[in-house]
């Protein structure tokens, strides 16, 4: 988007794959559209900046969150182990104790 | 603060390496493993606290709490109910800090659902990026229930007592002492 030489303003956009260029006008009609096209620049900007936001506070919750998870499975391996128990194929059995002679 | 994430930071990394030890057979790092569960409640306090504050943000940001303070009181009510069902009468601190943790990923799920709703006109890669979060949060929650269940199905020592200097672990039928 910009002023080709000054005297009509102009639009670039891509027609399958090829980047086309559009011819706008020049006077105030360039002017009005240049102005429309700012305007609509700074709302995508103004969207961008906001999801850009909103994301940050749902990493932080998110990250929140899997802080707990992580250490609470630490501590219920933990507490499985101290148990007796072990891990076996993904099932938890209790150890089997061998009597000592 | 900052001190404390670092105690944890390396309680976790500390606590990996125990389990992985006493599951492999090592006797000598069973002291140490006992250690971790008496850590629990410290360990719960420092991450309780900062979940309570990214809870509390998050009720009043994107829940949309921040004037509405009826709201913002159900919701708190809502969350300590929550707890008070699954812990039930006699919770141990494991299963507190499970349960911690269930009630967490059952709030991640429901703001999750939330934003999602409240999205509205959103590009095809944001919705991806709200479903797909959506997804992370319902697997969390239902890992922490199964695991919740499978500590309570395995019964594992519910009560925890220190007599002098002896400690005396009480599970459901069997008694162990430390100072033997």
């Amino acid at each position: 988007m910009g002023w080709e030489k000054d005297r009509y303003y102009t639009r670039s956009r891509k027609v399958n794959g090829r980047v086309v260029r559009e011819y706008i006008g020049g006077g105030e009609v360039g002017a009005l559209v240049a102005q429309m096209d700012a305007v609509e620049r700074e709302r995508r900007e103004w969207e961008r900046e906001c999801w850009r936001l909103e994301k940050e506070e749902m990493e932080a919750f998110d990250s929140s969150v899997a802080k707990v998870c992580q250490m609470a499975d630490i501590i219920a391996k933990a507490a499985m182990v101290a148990a007796g128990f072990h891990r076996h194929r993904g099932e938890w059995r209790r150890r089997r104790v061998q009597e000592k002679e | 603060m900052s001190k404390k994430k670092n105690e944890l930071k390396d309680t976790r990394e500390w606590a990996l390496a125990i389990i992985e030890r006493a599951q492999s057979g090592d006797e000598d790092a069973m002291p140490a493993l006992r250690e971790i569960l008496d850590r629990v409640p410290s360990i719960r306090e420092v991450l309780g606290a900062d979940l309570d504050r990214t809870v509390e943000y998050s009720i009043s940001k994107s829940l949309g709490g921040e004037d509405n303070l009826a709201f913002r009181e159900a919701i708190k009510r809502k969350l300590a109910a929550l707890r008070e069902e699954l812990e039930g009468p006699t919770p141990s601190p494991t299963e507190r800090l499970l349960v911690d943790r269930v009630v967490a990923c059952w709030f991640q799920v429901q703001e999750a659902d939330l934003r999602y709703a409240q999205a509205g006109d959103c590009s095809l890669a944001q919705a991806d990026y709200h479903l797909r979060r959506q997804d992370r949060a319902h697997r969390r929650f239902l890992t922490g229930m199964k695991t919740l269940a499978t500590v309570r199905k395995l019964g594992l020592p519910v009560l925890q007592v220190n007599i002098g200097e002896n400690q005396v672990n009480v599970a459901n039928a069997t008694v162990t002492s430390d100072a033997e």
